[in-house]
């Protein structure tokens, strides 16, 4: 800062005499459109504070009811996937029906490429309550339909709709080679030549 | 004085409860006083709105850092106002350097004819500077700063600052001699 000249001392007296415009009011309009933007208050005015104070205390308070109320959640939702285990059990079993119309056993699945792949399925139309068999030698294994739930009528249509076709034709083993053409086919026969 | 006082302390009070209330009335309080020094820094109305409404923005967000001890109130919002007219200002147009300071003139301005003009014919005079001798002439008159700490202020070399001062009482010595003619 200096020392300021005459002619600087009248033109800041005179500037400070400018008449103000009546602006007050827009002004705070924009100004406080703005704050309830960056900062929104819950109280729109009232005379108390606003709940959540960026203050330590409040911080500190906050994290541990997050806290509390995580661990209440989460204790709530893994013992109701608990008490729900044997449910489930039940509900799974329509895949056990999934593996039998595909023709091998539900527990372990045969590798690829391997002949149960591809072997035919016959299609019965298949009592409820009955167990299923396979005519193939091929199956491994048999599984049993477990009687139908009462309460799920779904699951039964799902099993029904999971039967193979009846018109559908079994693949059956692949012949190898061309079809028409035997052993003689290949043989070596040198033409006869003409002995003119 | 005391309640005045007590009263701006009621308010900071309620300003850090981020209190609707409590910010408009310290808004208002200050308003004539903050809308001066905004004047200053803008070429109208409009600019002087702008000017204050970030300004005072700024002051509720960071009201927290204001500090009692360190200075008053009137002083820190005034600080917070005219950072935000120079703003203005150098958002209006680039500040250069690029200016001849080897021929630095240093007219006299007229101080007698100063007195016979009005508030608005010297801010009209002010205002139709360019953006950098504007924020100069302000800064220096006005303000009272020197070219050091406005070079500072502005990021200008003082050279340039003081070419700028220079054109600011060119221009102002001027509009005087054309008013004294004028009356004569």
């Amino acid at each position: 800062m200096r020392n300021k000249q005459t002619y600087e001392n009248t033109i800041t007296s005179k500037l400070e005499a400018l008449p103000l415009p009546d602006m007050a009011d827009a002004i705070w309009s924009r100004i406080e459109i703005q704050l309830d933007t960056d900062m929104p208050t819950d109280d729109s005015g009232g005379s108390t504070p606003s709940p959540v104070s960026p203050t330590g205390i409040g911080l500190i308070g906050g994290s541990a009811l997050f806290i509390l109320a995580a661990g209440i959640i989460s204790f709530f939702y893994f013992s109701r996937t608990d008490g729900n285990a044997e449910t489930n059990s039940i509900e799974l079993r329509p895949a056990q029906v999934d593996s039998v119309t595909l023709g091998y056993g539900s527990e372990n699945p045969p590798p690829r490429n391997t002949p149960n792949l591809i072997v035919p399925i016959t299609p019965k139309e298949l009592p409820k309550d009955s167990t299923i068999t396979n005519d193939s030698s091929n199956i491994i294994s048999t599984v049993t339909i477990p009687p139908p739930v009462d309460s799920s009528q779904q699951l039964k249509d799902a099993s029904i709709t999971l039967t193979p076709k009846k018109d559908t034709v079994p693949p059956g083993r692949r012949s190898r080679g061309v079809k028409g053409i035997t052993d003689d086919d290949y043989k070596i026969v040198p033409s006869k030549k003409d002995s003119t | 004085m005391i309640t005045v006082e007590h009263d701006i302390d009621l308010l900071l009070e309620g300003c850090l409860a981020n209190n609707r209330r409590a910010q408009e009335e310290l808004y208002r309080q200050f308003y004539g006083f903050a809308m001066t020094i905004a004047l200053r820094y803008s070429r109208d109305e409009h600019d002087a709105a702008d000017i204050m409404s970030h300004a005072f923005v700024k002051v509720f967000k960071s009201i927290r850092s204001y500090d009692s001890k360190k200075g008053s109130l009137h002083a820190w919002i005034k600080k917070i106002v005219m950072n935000e007219g120079l703003d203005h200002i150098k958002g209006r147009k680039r500040f250069s350097d690029n200016v001849d300071v080897e021929t630095i003139a240093e007219p006299e301005v007229n101080n007698a004819a100063l007195e016979l003009m009005g508030s608005e014919e010297i801010m009209n005079i002010i205002k139709r500077l360019p953006p950098a001798t504007h924020a100069v002439f302000i800064l220096y008159a006005v303000e009272g700063y020197n070219h050091r700490e406005i070079s500072e202020r502005l990021g200008i070399s003082e050279g340039t600052s003081k070419w700028h001062l220079s054109e600011a009482r060119k221009t102002l010595q001027q509009k005087l001699e054309h008013l004294k003619n004028r009356e004569s």
